[in-house]
């Protein structure tokens, strides 16, 4: 069976560079009430997830439900760590978070402006398993409520 | 599925990137970074990168602006809540809706008491944690006297777990022959949910009208034998918490159901069944049925469909 941990970029991408901050993101959800989102929240009771523009960003996922969870994020690449360096992790839109499971990701953030980050399950983003990512010049200033 | 997130996409057309606005980020946030020190693989990965270990933001290409849009036009509109008139990306408090008959069923009794029509439905409308929550159970003679008896709960229902919602409102339980029609209010407080192996719980409290406590629990469990045919063993239980002299129920455990139903899903919303039910009395209850010469328990065959909507 192949694995995540056995894909390698054949190039090197371009921006590539070690992390500069990070985060923890927990996939949470109850099957059995169909409830669905990130930290808990669904995207109505959620701020946006603000990325600073041309920062490298550490996402660890950690997928707290019984389902597995494919995380979309439009706009930037997800550089996915498969256990390799950063030469040769691979460039995702699309990682599959699978249950019980910690995930990393890097993120370049070199698209300015306001961005989809969801569960692909259509469901699942229909229920709440979507954030709104807003690449801004700085972190200062307040959260941005995403239901305004 | 339309993806209604206007307010993203419109951004995203405008996304730009400029290098000197990315030169110019420090290297303050280096302080705040939490530990990976429990994750020596992942440290690891963000070392050995020896090729940017000034850690400088990566140089990021440019291109041109659309016109008529400044750099500083994208970054306010993508530090700011979307407009009112854009549309939500996702609808995520919408109310639903449900109903399902769990027994919908003919019963036909092993002696000559009358075969009756026996359901057991809940209807529920509301969202993730609040809900309006209509149970409705009982019977009624199918061919023959109009005789009956039915129980309705209207309850709020607040998810207080993941797996158990408490619940709290009235219970209308009504008795009626061709000459009588009895009625009882009662207050109900009901714990309702999944225990653990998929087991279905219902416990409900009330207290009537005259003040009288009983206890009503009902388990069920759904046992798959393929993916469509289901055995499922059910028990119903009654307990009294004093003698109610007025409907014949004696302090402490007062009656049963033993249920067990085969049923087909033809769909997962349409699925009939057969099966068989043991009704019994016990103990106090049981003695006063006994004293006044009437049964203390019966056998039934079934069948009927569950089936939702």
């Amino acid at each position: 069976m192949l694995t995540y941990s056995q894909l390698r970029a054949l190039e090197r991408p371009p921006l590539r560079s070690a992390p500069t901050r990070e985060f923890y993101l927990h996939l949470t959800g109850n099957m059995h009430q169909f409830i669905w989102g990130f930290d808990g929240k669904k995207w109505s009771e959620s701020d946006m997830i603000r990325f600073q523009f041309g920062e490298r960003v550490r996402i660890n996922m950690v997928n707290d439900t019984m389902m597995s969870h494919p995380i979309h994020l439009h706009g930037m690449w997800m550089d996915l760590y498969a256990g390799g360096n950063l030469d040769t992790n691979p460039r995702k839109h699309t990682v599959n978070v699978q249950p019980a499971e910690l995930l990393t990701v890097d993120i370049t953030a070199d698209a300015p402006g306001q961005w989809a980050f969801h569960c692909h399950l259509l469901y699942h983003m229909e229920a709440g398993m979507f954030r709104t990512v807003a690449v801004v010049r700085s972190l200062e200033g307040g959260s941005i409520d995403a239901n305004a | 599925m339309p993806m209604r997130n206007a307010p993203l996409t419109f951004m995203t057309t405008v996304a730009v990137m400029l290098s000197g606005q990315a030169g110019a980020q420090d290297h303050t946030g280096m302080e705040q970074m939490p530990s990976t020190a429990d994750m020596p693989m992942h440290k690891e990965s963000a070392q050995t990168d020896d090729q940017q270990a000034e850690r400088t933001p990566p140089g990021l290409d440019v291109p041109p602006l659309p016109a008529g849009i400044t750099l500083d036009e994208v970054f306010g509109a993508a530090d700011s809540e979307p407009p009112p008139h854009f549309g939500d990306p996702v609808m995520d408090e919408q109310i639903f809706g449900f109903v399902l008959f769990d027994q919908f069923e003919y019963r036909v009794t092993d002696d000559d008491a009358p075969d009756h029509l026996g359901w057991e439905a809940d209807f529920w409308v509301g969202g993730d944690l609040n809900k309006f929550w209509w149970k409705s159970e009982g019977e009624a003679i199918f061919d023959g006297p109009n005789e009956g008896e039915s129980e309705n709960d209207f309850l709020y229902s607040r998810l207080v777990t993941p797996f158990w919602s408490l619940q709290t409102g009235v219970q209308y339980a009504s008795e009626w022959t061709p000459d009588d029609y009895e009625d009882r209010w009662s207050y109900v407080l009901a714990l309702q949910g999944v225990a653990p192996y998929q087991v279905e719980l219902d416990g409900s409290a009330l207290v009537s009208e005259e003040g009288d406590v009983t206890l009503e629990i009902e388990g069920e469990y759904d046992l798959r034998i393929t993916q469509r045919l289901l055995l499922q063993p059910r028990l119903a239980l009654g307990l009294a918490a004093q003698d109610i002299d007025e409907r014949n129920l004696g302090a402490g455990i007062t009656s049963g159901d033993l249920d067990l139903r085969l049923r087909y899903e033809i769909t997962r919303e349409f699925a009939p069944y057969i099966g068989a039910r043991y009704h019994f009395l016990v103990g106090e209850t049981e003695d006063l049925a006994s004293a006044a010469g009437e049964k203390t328990e019966q056998w039934m065959v079934l069948a009927g469909v569950r089936f939702a909507f």
